[in-house]
């Protein structure tokens, strides 16, 4: 008895006995079959609904076709502009996005009256609903009565109110300035956590060894905050990736026939407006490629490096 | 180099906390002065009003006959150590040390033999190329040390340097830091709450405690003439003996006693009468087993613990509690009776209201950086 007690708790006897098994799969069961209902099952018809045809009902699966939704992606001129056009979405957002909340992120990382105040409301935007923040966008860009373009105007900066909508690819960077607006509140609040474990000695070291404030930013700062910048590189990108609601309540695309469409709008539109589910699917798996990819980029980097970053 | 002095400085946080109160001490050139005190003592603070880091609330610091209160870190011109080294992590051994001359301009030849010459100077040659991460506790303290160094600054400041090295290391450290300090000649304040290493470095010891100076002494007599009961209680590997008593004129002889005990208290003129504490440090009586013919204090043996390399006992003498020293070879067993001999010279009395010493201690000549002299010669 007491022989096969302490068999049992010798840690190099891993082995478990059937008993434990069964209950193992018993708890396993519900997480599986969910996992299994709402990632694998979509993922295999969506992947089929690439090689087969159309169905009797919009997304149903009709005969073998071979891979002629995939042959047609490399000679569509429409899924090549809305490819460019993601990197031209995802570019600027990013450089943007984390100085905008670096900069943020510092400001609020100083002790002033009302700091907690301040960093609270920092959250607002990311918070906001995205059809308000465009609905929110689209009176304050409006090319007649909008703020912005009066500000403009009577500060002399523009001749008269710019059509924050009108223009091509303008109309792409202004959607690009909404977005970086919504989301930056997630990356200052990363950079935040990670200067509160700003190393105070080596700052003070810094300041001891003859840094003035900006030498201090790029020999202590900016290193610590290294990993972070590259984290959040990442997750904004992610995000932008995946921007979707802005397009839709702001432009559906235009102006023009596809001035700010991205692959992820394509997709959209293929799937939900032509009814083509097969090349829908297709566009779709493009964008969860490149999801998945940059992802795994975060996460390997973020596990080899053994950082913890928030977000 | 330069003299460091502090004019009635003060230290107050938002919120009212005096961390540093009206400290007013003159640290000369050249010297090796720790501050010693227990936790929230305000001896980093001090340091850190020194190097800039902090803004005093009031009063001044001088370095040389320059008033500084004002002067940034960036141009005070100070170096810092400290405890968990504060190295640039993205920056090898070399351009570590190299960091302050570079903020400096120096050209890049010049910095690159002055970094060589330190890191001899301190046996990390070899280690130019590594980064801290790659380096043990001690090896990253002398490249903090280095970076110090390399800078020839007026003033060092080390704050509790050696408090993450373990034991073997610290001994050796110490040395190291003394024999630097030797080769330079620079003014090194350290911050340490560490008796021994205040008194194994130190030409002078400056205690605090509340914030207050305490006693500001040769590393010597701060242990042998404690100022006030705080510091006679907080130098000691074992806790200084305390006794309520009073004192007691006859003739020329003068006597403290209680219920328990009475002493004679030789030289030494304290005040005639009045009550007082008395304190004796534990390896200033020595206990002998048995009876004792004479009217020395007699009591049980209740306990006896090993602090090497002796042995020490605690006696119960009516209601007290004295822990003594056992002369090698002397057949002292708890539960047996035991007599208590004091050492005459080593009595130290307080006042029992402000702790205060009252017996003055005997007057030597001005403190001299001892250890200096002995290496130089």
């Amino acid at each position: 008895m007491i022989a096969a007690l302490t068999r049992r708790r010798s840690p190099s006897d891993l082995s478990i006995t059937n008993e434990q098994r069964f209950y193992a799969g018993v708890f396993l069961l519900p997480t599986v079959l969910i996992a299994l209902g709402l990632i694998a099952y979509p993922l295999i018809y969506s992947l089929l609904l690439t090689v087969r045809g159309e169905g009797d009902l919009p997304g149903e699966l009709g005969p073998w076709i071979g891979l002629i939704n995939w042959t047609h992606l490399p000679g569509d001129p429409v899924f090549r502009q809305s490819f460019i056009q993601s990197v031209m979405y995802v570019v600027p957002a990013c450089v943007a996005g984390v100085i905008i909340a670096l900069g943020a992120a510092v400001v609020l990382n100083q002790d002033f009256p009302g700091r907690r105040i301040a960093r609270a409301c920092l959250l607002i935007p990311w918070a906001l609903p995205p059809v308000v923040v465009a609905a929110m966008f689209e009176w304050f860009l409006d090319a007649r009565r909008g703020l912005l373009g009066a500000w403009l105007t009577n500060l002399g900066i523009t001749t008269h109110p710019p059509a924050f909508f009108g223009g091509i690819p303008g109309t792409l960077f202004t959607l690009v300035g909404i977005h970086v607006w919504k989301t930056f509140p997630l990356l200052a609040i990363m950079f935040l956590v990670a200067l509160q474990y700003l190393p105070q000695e080596t700052l003070h070291a810094a300041r001891i060894d003859g840094a003035n404030m900006l030498k201090r930013f790029r020999y202590v700062v900016l290193p610590h905050l290294r990993p972070t910048i590259i984290a959040a590189v990442v997750i904004e990108l992610l995000i932008t990736l995946q921007l979707f609601d802005l397009i839709y309540a702001l432009t559906l695309g235009g102006p023009g026939a596809y001035s700010t469409y991205n692959l992820y709008f394509y997709a959209y539109k293929n799937t939900f407006e032509y009814q083509d589910f097969g090349y829908g699917a297709v566009l779709a798996y493009i964008v969860s490629a490149l999801v998945i990819i940059f992802a795994l980029i975060l996460t390997r980097w973020r596990s080899a490096r053994g950082q913890l970053v928030a977000g | 180099m330069a003299s460091v002095r502090l004019d009635h400085l003060s230290k107050t946080y938002r919120g009212g906390i005096a961390a540093l109160s009206d400290l007013t001490v003159t640290i000369p050139n050249g010297e090796f002065v720790c501050i010693l005190g227990p936790s929230g003592s305000g001896k980093s603070t001090a340091l850190k009003l020194m190097a800039g880091i902090e803004e005093a609330s009031a009063g001044r610091i001088f370095f040389d006959n320059e008033d500084v209160t004002l002067t940034t870190p960036e141009r005070r011109d100070v170096a810092m150590v400290f405890q968990s080294y504060g190295l640039y992590p993205q920056m090898t051994v070399a351009e570590n040390i190299a960091f302050p001359l570079m903020l400096r301009k120096m050209p890049k030849a010049e910095r690159a033999t002055q970094v060589e010459e330190v890191c001899r100077l301190l046996g990390i040659g070899k280690l130019l190329r590594r980064y801290p991460r790659q380096l043990s506790g001690g090896e990253r303290q002398r490249v903090a040390l280095g970076r110090a160094i390399v800078r020839k600054p007026r003033v060092f400041l080390l704050d509790e340097p050696l408090s993450n090295l373990d034991a073997n290391l610290r001994v050796s450290m110490r040395q190291e830091l003394r024999r630097l300090h030797d080769i330079l000649g620079a003014t090194f304040i350290y911050v340490t709450h560490d008796q021994d290493d205040a008194l194994a470095m130190g030409d002078r010891v400056l205690v605090l405690a509340d914030g207050r100076l305490q006693q500001y002494d040769a590393a010597t007599r701060v242990y042998r003439y404690p100022a006030n009961r705080f510091v006679a209680s907080f130098l000691g590997r074992l806790p200084m003996n305390f006794f309520q008593g009073h004192l007691e004129t006859r003739g020329d002889a003068v006597t403290f006693s209680n219920d328990d005990l009475v002493i004679a208290v030789p030289d030494g003129k304290p005040p005639a009468s009045g009550t007082a504490t008395l304190g004796v440090r534990p390896d200033a009586i020595v206990v002998r087993a048995g009876q004792s013919g004479r009217d020395a204090p007699v009591g049980f043996v209740r306990w006896l613990e090993v602090v090497q390399p002796d042995l020490y006992a605690t006696v119960e003498v009516g209601s007290h509690r004295i822990i003594a020293k056992v002369p090698e070879g002397e057949p002292v067993e708890v539960g047996n009776p035991a007599y208590l001999h004091f050492n005459p010279g080593k009595l130290h009395l307080f006042d029992p209201t402000t702790g205060a010493r009252l017996n003055p201690a005997p007057e030597e000549a001005a403190p001299v950086p001892r250890r200096r002299r002995e290496a130089l010669a």
